[in-house]
């Protein structure tokens, strides 16, 4: 892989990352996630030709830590368990933040 | 991470990545089997002063309120790290048997000493992410292309899964903090942090230059990391840090001064 592309898996999902961090101000956040898509569909995209050489592709990208609920805007799909039994669900050690539920 | 998880993990490499070492355990390892240990024994000194440093960290996010998603990110990235330390080991004892464990340096707050918490705690970051964690992971790219030892490609491969989310809670706290404040005060800072992490990496070379079969255990030549640092620097931490605000410029020529160059 391009250490070009390794900017935006790196620095641009890092960017991602802090916009989807809940810190209390929905307005914000909801701005930063608009304004951060289409860096986010390159850093996404990127990421995941890097995590198919890094590991195997039936891996789930999100581990959260063991003990602690991590927050998550459960519009992505990075936290929700779609095969969940009732429907979609969020995965266990996660919490949906500012009233988002998985898809 | 839980005692339960490190066995979950000796019992994900065993028996077939140690089953082959039952012949070492009767002779000595070579001498280049022997450097090649040595390295990943220094590795493996490294991944668990990581896990310490970032176990801090996490305390330092914590207590400057940075979102708990962040948080949860540096309390993940410690237990990945000493899970990384154990995979080391794996690969010291496939290559020499019985080589000891180096013991870990004490853990020390980065940054100076009369940062405020938050500054702190984005010092660290930086360092530990942004710089030392982005290196880490280009030069894993290229390990990860030259090894064929099937122990070290494993190991290689899943250090570098980790080390991508390692590298990018560096930069979500970077884009975090830049949103809220001015981050220019990093920049005289940024040539110390890139020193510190090419000699804990660098420094420990005994096989030189030439070094090519060192490749296959994941043993990189020094031309080769000063060649992979140096675009890792000039194509992800410097427009990386550009992007907020944060002169890295003067990275380009702190590498020569790290790496040294090859000899004819």
């Amino acid at each position: 892989m391009e250490l070009k592309k390794l900017f935006s898996v790196l620095v641009v999902g890092g960017s991602l990352l802090a916009s989807t961090a809940c810190d209390g101000n929905e307005e914000n956040d909801e701005a930063r996630r608009q304004a951060n898509d289409a860096d986010a569909a390159d850093g996404t995209s990127d990421a995941a030709d890097v995590a198919s050489d890094a590991a195997p592709a039936d891996q789930a990208d999100a581990e959260p830590t063991t003990g602690e609920l991590t927050l998550c805007f459960c519009n992505t799909d990075q936290c929700c368990d779609r095969d969940a039994v009732g429907g979609p669900a969020v995965q266990e050690g996660f919490e949906c933040c500012w009233g988002t539920t998985c898809p | 991470m839980l005692l339960g998880h490190h066995l979950s993990l000796k019992t994900d490499m065993e028996p077939s990545w140690h089953g082959d070492t039952s012949g070492d355990a009767a002779a000595p390892a070579s001498p280049e089997r022997m450097k090649l240990a040595a390295v990943w024994q220094h590795r493996e000194k490294i991944e668990r002063e990581a896990a310490a440093q970032f176990r801090l960290l996490a305390h330092d996010l914590r207590e400057a309120k940075v979102p708990a998603a962040l948080v949860s990110l540096a309390n993940r990235a410690a237990g990945e790290e000493t899970d990384h330390a154990t995979l080391c080991r794996c690969i010291v004892d496939h290559l020499a048997p019985g080589l000891a464990v180096l013991p870990p340096m004490p853990v020390v707050a980065l940054g100076p000493v009369d940062l405020p918490l938050a500054r702190r705690a984005l010092f660290a970051s930086v360092a530990l992410s942004c710089v030392t964690e982005t290196l880490s992971t280009a030069l894993l790219l290229e390990m990860l292309r030259l090894a064929s030892d099937p122990l070290v490609e494993a190991t290689v491969r899943r250090i570098l899964r980790d080390e991508i989310s390692h590298s990018r809670l560096g930069w979500a706290h970077l884009a975090w903090i830049a949103e809220r404040d001015d981050v220019s005060w990093l920049t005289p800072h940024l040539p110390g942090m890139l020193r510190a992490a090419l000699v804990v990496d660098v420094s420990h070379r005994p096989l030189g230059d030439d070094a090519h079969h060192g490749d296959a255990h994941g043993v990189l030549s020094a031309s080769r990391i000063r060649a992979i640092a140096a675009a890792a620097i000039t194509d992800v931490v410097i427009p990386g840090m550009a992007r907020y605000g944060v002169d890295a410029s003067r990275l380009s020529v702190v590498i020569s001064g790290v790496v040294p160059a090859a000899k004819p």
